[in-house]
């Protein structure tokens, strides 16, 4: 193992817990105001990449599918919350998290009837090639990944902290009673952190379609499932813990599967992981013992 | 005689109502969610197909061995339960159902990904069964379920459930210790589970590890919710009804999925208890026409939603 091969899974360890993370971030963060499982959140996510890859088509430019996709799939995540969500709130919470698993199951078919059953290739050729540097290479697509996460994650910061929007989701996410009462727009906070968190996932479905060069209807699938194990370990609702859990697991991932020889699948290394760590810390990494 | 392919769907009917009475132990009655029933149905279709196939045990001594072992499963899989609950205790059991599918497909004594064929068929005093006579042991399974899950429901046990479920809390303030009761249920439900799955084993005669992933696990789910979760009546009329419908109409076996997810959508925002369930509307309909509704409810008084 040469320091070169080092540095290479550090990158594709770092992308992968980025894309982890921009998913995990959008479920805490409703998790946070709604305290409901988004199980469609991987639906969702996997519309992003539909529809990046039609308007790439369309237009021929990425930056036009990027934006098109992240607004269009940020009205579709408001959408669910409309629809769904606002009438089954203060009913029991099961109803909610079964609710969210039929709209999982509706969007994955749907994508199947409209798009094929097969994979789609995302061809980008800026991003497709790799970069070379320090005697390593690794795909340029990682580093547009991370630069991108980044850039997201600043940007979400700053919405979320200094702007009014912001100071509602914040408010809404404390104590949704008590911001009612201090004469915020709820049901706007909740709308806009749907949108938001939409539109992240549906950036980290594009950069994931370029990455593996295919965008297919279950794609959003196995990604959605971790984004939920790593709410509940980063605990519930907590963005920061989601996070740090997301690059945890990027990194245990890329490690463990290269340089380790159990006889399962990545996802299911993946999920085992998930699983102790629930059992051990139920709290999450970040919450406070109930 | 009837249909050979009547008897099908009438057989697979039968095996799904078994595996929802499971779930509705575990989820209907003790209020755990549990997304990954499929783990306890597979535990008890791969044991049972091992055992017969591999070690040559006949049908009948190897049902009880798969049984056990599901049982055993449900054990195993309830201890974490001890420790999380609610929209942890869901995302663990999704975890689970991929961990288990994920060692079926890796680990070549379970087949790997093509799993386990020429599971023989069912034999009863040196003659095989034909499909009719194995959908009459398959009722009789359903029947022998049923009353488990009646005499679970209507014991102290399933008192000591359903107040688990409506109040945890409350519930071991009384005396009741909830982690026993909380075991009990995900054994008696897990054990249900893997019985269905030995006789879907027996009947498919070839079983893969996708057969009980996370998928089938919500298709179960999605039974129980539609019928009634938490009753009897509901768990069997979900899983013959959603068994039903695609044998049914050509146009919705393609589009299965999505006429799946609008039910559960559909039905979560109209009638979340299910068709059948109680203080359902159809259920009331019916209490009333049989004139068995002798209690007068005050107005506003509503029967316990679930949970």
């Amino acid at each position: 193992m040469s320091w070169a091969t080092l540095g290479q899974q550090f990158v594709n360890a770092l992308a992968l817990g980025s894309v982890y993370a921009m998913i995990a971030v959008g479920l805490a963060m409703i998790y946070g105001v709604l305290r409901i499982l988004h199980i469609a959140h991987a639906g969702v996510y996997t519309a992003g990449a539909y529809l990046g890859l039609y308007f790439f088509h369309l237009t021929g430019s990425f930056f036009v599918a990027l934006a098109g996709s992240m607004l269009l799939t940020g009205l579709i995540g408001a959408l669910i919350e409309r629809v769904v969500y606002r009438p089954i709130i203060p009913k029991p919470r099961i109803v909610a998290l079964i609710a969210s698993i039929g709209i999982f199951i509706c969007l994955s078919d749907l994508f199947r009837i409209l798009a094929g059953p097969y994979q789609l290739a995302f061809d980008y050729p800026a991003l497709a090639g790799e970069i070379r540097f320090l005697g390593m290479s690794a795909p340029s697509v990682d580093f547009a990944i991370i630069a991108g996460t980044a850039m997201t994650f600043g940007g979400l910061w700053l919405l979320v902290q200094k702007t009014r929007i912001g100071f509602g989701i914040r408010a809404v996410a404390q104590d949704i009673e008590a911001a009612k009462m201090m004469g915020i727009d709820v049901d706007r906070s909740i709308q806009a952190v749907f949108f938001l968190s939409s539109a992240v996932a549906a950036f980290g479905a594009i950069m994931v379609g370029v990455l593996y060069n295919a965008v297919y209807p279950s794609m959003g699938d196995m990604i959605g499932y971790k984004g939920l194990a790593l709410i509940v370990i980063g605990g519930f609702g907590n963005m920061m813990g989601a996070v740090i859990a997301a690059f945890v697991l990027g990194f245990a991932e890329t490690f463990v599967t290269t340089y380790s020889d159990v006889p399962l699948s990545r996802e299911g290394i993946a999920m085992f992981m998930l699983v102790l760590l629930v059992m051990i810390r139920p709290q999450g990494l970040m919450g406070k013992r109930a | 005689m009837i249909d050979a392919y009547l008897v099908t769907v009438l057989t697979l009917m039968t095996v799904w109502s078994i595996v929802a009475l499971g779930l509705n132990v575990i989820t209907g009655l003790s209020g755990q969610f549990n997304l990954g029933i499929g783990v306890y149905m597979g535990t008890g279709a791969y044991v049972s197909a091992i055992l017969t196939t591999q070690s040559g045990l006949s049908f009948w001594e190897a049902m009880p061995l798969a049984v056990g072992a599901a049982s055993l499963m449900g054990l195993l899989t309830g201890l974490p339960a001890l420790r999380v609950r609610e929209d942890s205790l869901a995302v663990l059991t999704i975890g689970l159902v991929f961990v288990f599918e994920s060692l079926l497909v890796y680990l070549p004594y379970f087949g790997g990904p093509v799993g386990i064929s020429k599971i023989p068929r069912v034999a009863l005093a040196g003659q095989q069964l034909g499909n009719e006579q194995f959908l009459l042991l398959a009722l009789c399974g359903l029947a022998v379920a049923s009353a488990i899950c009646w005499y679970v429901k209507n014991s102290w046990l399933g008192l000591a459930l359903e107040s688990i479920r409506e109040d945890e809390h409350a519930t071991s303030v009384i005396g009741i210790y909830p982690a026993r009761f909380k075991l009990y249920a995900f054994a008696i439900g897990g054990g249900l589970a893997g019985l269905g799955g030995v006789f879907y084993a027996h009947f498919m005669r070839f079983i893969s590890p996708y057969d009980f992933g996370f998928m089938p696990s919500v298709y179960v789910l999605v039974m129980l919710v539609f019928g009634g979760i938490g009753t009897i009546r509901g768990a069997i009329f979900g899983a013959v009804v959603l068994t039903a419908v695609p044998e049914l109409f050509r146009a919705v076996q393609e589009y299965r999925n999505l006429v799946n997810g609008v039910i559960l959508i559909l039905m979560m925002l109209y009638q979340p208890s299910g068709l059948l369930g109680r203080g359902s509307y159809l259920w009331s309909l019916f209490q009333r026409m049989s004139g068995s509704a002798t209690l007068v409810r005050p107005a506003g008084v509503s029967d316990a939603q679930y949970p």
